[in-house]
């Protein structure tokens, strides 16, 4: 009885530690433009995405050619996950937006792109890197089970 | 996160109380009860419901064996995208290989290095 | 896991177990599979290149890995005994009729005794799962 109790809780104590407070709580990354323009079109997106009811925290990340969003859905509307991932395509490929668009609710995704954020921000890339980065996340996300 | 806990704890919890309820009041074996479930995740993958369950409640639907059924039915349908009909067949281990081949492997392992219990 | 039919003989002598107890007990040990379960899908999104769509198949293996070393230090019969169906049901109660087989069995040698029994208790589980995916996609691809 209390060994079994014993092992539950060791095997408990394997959870992982970690810098998680992206993913614990709500992040709100500023948006992130690549593409050597400041026109403030990541930031524009970002607002849209963020207008949504059902949308609580949404990173984006504009490259040269492609445009990452990443975003969380409200817990008790994870069911309708892919009519919100639907909703938000499609309300971002009506802002023109010339590049390739990429919408993902993927806890991974959002880790990732705010990870990006901040080594841009630390200055440890260089835009050029960044984009090859960010085309990574992307082949990541398209990656299937 | 925390929420996610949450929700596998309760969705995962609910689905082995179904289990308990079919092996104490339907007087089914444990084979019995884990293969009608392993079913009824094929049935529900079948309608699309079992993905949403997941987005909802993540291990707390991907750890109870249900998951199985929807995994095979889901390499199925991925590879019947590409191939057709055919790919029914050929898909069905497409995502669950990694359950029936760490089972495999481990039972193997678990053979060579630990000696029967009584 | 005994076989089935000693399972039936015994239950006939066995006192009732408390339906409602057993459910509870099934409730929150299974619960807490599935929490380990998350934990551990969590670890692999945080440090390794899983996304929450691919995650499941290590999540999967390493809970069959954890199950092969319960069932090898005879931890998880005893944990089976107190749980039900909330130790059988989740992924690691697969685990644990595949791995209990294959050591009870090794006596009888590696081919016939562990290659031969490993799935004997597993092996409806897979049989209906498989047929009954093969059905439920048939259907739905050609409808």
């Amino acid at each position: 009885m209390k060994k079994w109790a014993l092992t539950i809780l060791l095997l408990a104590g394997c959870a992982p530690e970690h810098d998680g407070t992206v993913i614990l709580e709500t992040a709100d990354p500023d948006a992130v433009q690549l593409d050597g323009k400041h026109d403030g079109f990541a930031e524009k997106i970002k607002k849209e995405a963020d207008s949504i009811e059902t949308i609580y925290d949404t990173a984006v990340i504009k490259g040269k050619d492609q445009l990452l969003v990443a975003y969380k859905v409200r817990h008790l509307d994870r069911f309708n996950m892919k009519e919100i991932e639907k909703d938000l395509d499609k309300r971002i490929q009506e802002m023109e937006s010339t590049e390739e668009v990429v919408v993902s609710s993927d806890y991974k995704i959002f880790l990732e792109a705010v990870r990006l954020k901040e080594d841009m921000e630390a200055g440890h890339l260089t835009e050029e890197e960044a984009n090859k980065r960010l085309s990574e996340i992307i082949k990541l996300k398209e990656e299937m089970a | 996160m925390i929420a996610m806990f949450f929700w596998a704890f309760i969705i995962g919890g609910l689905i082995c109380v179904i289990g308990q309820l079919m092996m104490d009041v339907g007087k089914l074996t444990p084979g019995h009860t884990l293969s009608i479930l392993v079913v009824a995740g094929a049935v529900l993958a079948g309608f699309d419901l079992y993905e949403p369950l997941i987005d909802f409640a993540g291990a707390g639907a991907t750890i109870p064996i249900t998951s199985f059924g929807n995994s095979l039915v889901a390499g199925a349908m991925q590879e019947a995208e590409k191939h057709g009909v055919v790919g029914v067949l050929t898909g069905m281990f497409e995502v669950t290989s990694s359950g029936i081949s760490a089972a495999i492997v481990f039972g193997f392992m678990g053979a060579i290095f630990f000696k029967p219990k009584g | 896991m005994k076989p089935e039919n000693y399972k039936k003989l015994a239950s006939k002598y066995e006192p009732k177990k408390p339906v409602l107890k057993n459910c509870i007990r099934a409730f929150w040990t299974g619960g807490l599979v599935c929490i380990i379960g998350q934990a551990v899908s969590y670890f692999f999104i945080f440090f390794f290149n899983f996304t929450e769509q691919t995650v499941g198949n290590p999540t999967v293996a390493f809970m069959i890995f954890l199950s092969m070393l319960l069932t090898g230090f005879g931890v998880y019969d005893r944990l089976g005994q107190f749980a039900g169906a909330g130790s059988a049901v989740p992924v690691t109660g697969f685990g644990n009729a595949v791995i209990s087989a294959a050591i009870e069995h090794r006596s009888e040698g590696f081919v016939l005794g562990v290659g031969g029994n490993m799935f004997k208790l597993a092996g409806s589980v897979i049989l209906f799962g498989v047929f009954s995916a093969f059905i439920v996609a048939l259907i739905k691809s050609v409808f």
